[in-house]
This record gives C-alpha cells, sequence and structure tokens, in this order.
C-alpha cells in the first residue's frame, strides 16, 4: 500500500475521538490504591509497638517523606510517560533522586551506627512486594489507553510507586530500625520491585 | 511555539472532533516533513516509505493522547523517533541475524566438502580391497563410466556375470564401509 492511500483509508469515516487527560482524578485514584494497600498491609502486619517513640525521630521522618515523595512523583512521572512529548519529565530524574536520597539515608545510619545484625525480614520484603500490587496495577490500567514510547521506564515507575507506598507501610509495622535490616529488608526490595517492573514493562507494555 | 507548529495543532485538534478534511491535510503534511526528516536517518532510501507509514499509524493510533495546549511537533517527533529507533534495531537484528547465518553456511559447506573428501578416500580404500575382479569391474564401472555391455567385451564375460559380480562388489563394499564409518 502507498502512503496516500493510507492516509486516504485512515481518513475517510473518521470518527471523533475523546482526548486523554490525566487529571486530578486519576492521580487521586492510584494515590488511594497505594494508600488501601498500605493500611491493608498495616492490618495485616500490626502497627511496631514502638510507634510513639519513632514517630517523631528526624530519621523516620524523613525516610517516611521521602518514601511518600517518591510513591507520588512516581506515580506522577509514569502517568506523564505515557504521553509522548520529546520532553522527559522531570519527575522522572528527581524520582531518581529521591531514591537514591532515601539510600544514601540509610547508608549514612548504617555508617554511624555499631548495631549488631538485626535477623532476617523476609516478611518486610513481602509486604513491601505485596502491597505494591495494588497501586502497580492502578497505573497500568489507568495509562493503558494511552501510548506509552518508554516501556521500560513506565514499567520501572509504575512498580516503584507501588513499591514505595509498600515500603512507607512497613517503616509503620516494622518494629526494627537497624539500618542494616532497612538497607537489606526495606530499600533492596523496593529496587528489586522496580526491576520487576522493568521487566513487566518489556513484555507487557502494549508497543506502539 | 512556531506558526506551522501552531496550524498543525489546530489541525490535529479538529481531526480528534472527527473532520477528515482537516486530518487529511495534517497527514499530507506530516508526509511531507516526515519524507525530508527521515533522508538523514534511514540510509535504506527504499524503506523510507515503510516507515513514514509505520509512523503514520502510530500516529493515528495515539490521535487521542495529543494535548492540544502543547506543541504538536513535540509529540509528532516523539513518536517518529521512537518508530525509527524501533525500525533502526529491528534492521540491526536483521543484518546480525544474517551474518550469523552466513558464518554458519560457510562453516557447514566446508564441513561438508571435509565429510565428503573423507568418504571419497574411505570408498577407494574400500574398492582396493576387494578382489581383482570384483574390484575391475566396479572400477569400469562407476569411477571410468563404462556400460555393463562394454565392461563384460573388454573382460571376456556376458553382461549377466558382469551384473551378478557387481552386485555382489556392491554387497561386499557396503559391509567394509559399515565397519569404517
Amino acid at each position: 500500500m502507498k502512503s496516500n492511500e493510507l492516509i486516504h483509508s485512515l481518513t475517510t469515516n473518521l470518527k471523533p475521538v475523546k482526548t486523554l487527560k490525566y487529571g486530578v482524578k486519576e492521580y487521586f485514584v492510584v494515590l488511594l490504591a497505594g494508600l488501601f494497600s498500605a493500611l491493608t498491609g498495616i492490618a495485616l502486619s500490626g502497627i511496631r509497638a514502638d510507634i510513639q517513640s519513632v514517630v517523631l525521630t528526624p530519621s523516620f521522618v524523613t525516610q517516611s517523606l521521602a518514601l511518600l515523595l517518591l510513591a507520588v512523583l512516581s506515580t506522577v512521572s509514569a502517568m506523564q510517560m505515557s504521553i509522548p512529548s520529546l520532553k522527559k519529565p522531570v519527575s522522572q530524574k528527581i524520582v531518581a533522586s529521591t531514591l537514591l536520597f532515601w539510600t544514601v539515608t540509610i547508608i549514612y545510619l548504617l555508617l554511624n551506627s555499631n548495631s549488631p545484625f538485626a535477623g532476617w525480614g523476609f516478611s518486610c520484603a513481602r509486604e513491601i512486594a505485596l502491597s505494591s500490587i495494588i497501586p502497580s496495577i492502578a497505573i497500568f490500567f489507568i495509562t493503558r489507553k494511552s501510548a506509552i514510547l518508554d516501556r521500560l521506564s513506565t514499567g520501572w515507575l509504575a512498580l516503584t510507586a507501588g513499591a514505595a507506598y509498600g515500603a512507607l507501610a512497613t517503616q509503620l509495622s516494622c518494629g526494627m530500625s537497624d539500618p542494616f535490616h532497612l538497607l537489606i529488608w526495606h530499600t533492596l526490595p523496593v529496587f528489586v520491585v522496580g526491576f520487576i517492573g522493568i521487566a513487566i514493562g518489556k513484555f507487557f507494555i502494549k508497543k506502539l | 511555539m512556531t506558526k506551522r507548529d501552531q496550524l498543525l495543532g489546530e489541525l490535529m485538534k479538529e481531526a480528534q472532533e472527527g473532520n477528515s478534511t482537516s486530518y487529511e491535510t495534517l497527514l499530507s503534511e506530516v508526509y511531507m516533513f516526515l519524507e525530508s526528516y527521515l533522508n538523514s536517518k534511514v540510509y535504506n532510501k527504499s524503506q523510507i516509505d515503510d516507515v513514514i507509514q509505520e509512523i503514520i499509524l502510530a500516529i493515528h493510533n495515539s490521535r487521542h493522547t495529543f494535548d492540544c495546549s502543547k506543541s504538536f511537533m513535540s509529540w509528532l517527533l516523539a513518536i517518529a523517533h521512537y518508530k525509527v529507533s524501533d525500525h533502526l534495531r529491528y534492521q540491526f537484528k536483521q543484518k546480525t541475524q544474517e551474518l550469523e547465518d552466513s558464518i554458519i553456511d560457510a562453516n557447514s559447506d566446508a564441513l561438508t566438502a571435509l565429510i565428503e573428501n573423507q568418504n571419497m578416500q574411505l570408498l577407494h580404500q574400500a574398492i582396493g580391497e576387494l578382489d581383482q575382479k570384483p574390484r575391475q569391474i566396479i572400477t569400469l564401472l562407476k569411477i571410468d563410466g563404462f556400460k555393463i555391455s562394454e565392461v563384460a567385451k573388454k573382460l571376456n564375460l556376458t553382461e549377466s556375470n558382469v551384473k551378478v559380480i557387481a552386485h555382489r562388489a556392491y554387497q561386499g563394499l557396503e559391509l567394509k564401509l559399515r565397519s569404517k564409518l
């Protein structure tokens, strides 16, 4: 088929289309999904016993804010990336910086502490992974009708957003504040879930 | 945003509302732009039209994602860039595969020649091990290319005698080759 024939066939019987725009409603849906997922995780694991004594410590507040920022920005970035544009969303760089900031904060805590190995934390990793499912599905569902060009980044951002909600919930339910535990069982799972997101993006997001 | 960009954006907005004339004008403009844009990106000129068609189809399928308050060219170039990269990646993969296949074919031809050569040596060796009469008959029939009647005349034998000796020689050769391979 020649190009002019293709253009002719595409323009005949053209129907109006509803333009895709992400508004407050879409972001709110993901936020609700994330909070629901986090609260379910906390309800199932139970809130940590020392919550009153740690909730206002600088370390806890910094980490919680970083995770909340990570969750929100990853969501915004994943949605922005699903609409073609030459300009890469700035939020994507902020997401990477926030993730790095959170990791560096924990490494800093680790270097300044001499607490011993606090044991395994498979339940923390599991909680993060499971909590990431609902918000990630919400993001994929909202962006399903869009035109995703960078499938790997979108997959990474969607699952990182979900994992950030999970890590936030785990922060409220896990009683271990040992930096080594945090690094291995809270931070690492967020990275792993993000990498799984890259694979999901590659194999499951429809090519334009 | 340039005037042209604004105009194309407006045409796309009308196309989103279902105006086919605007859409046809827009796609024709896009076609002309892509033709010059791809000249520097796609080296195989015969494939430019295919890539343009792919981009036009992608534009059609994602036209609902264009926000008319933003630059049309930025939206178009993002799609075009993605499709060109995809095309170049596919071309690279295909070329690599072709190269690998040609290397495999070359190796395979060499291996076949080697095997044939070895088989011929074994066959000559097996023929050499036959008794004098069968060896003469097989050499005359299969190597020198004589007919059965000519072989019979040369060796003062009847044709049926030549056939019987040749038949037994083939059986003997088969056994010898089986034991050697």
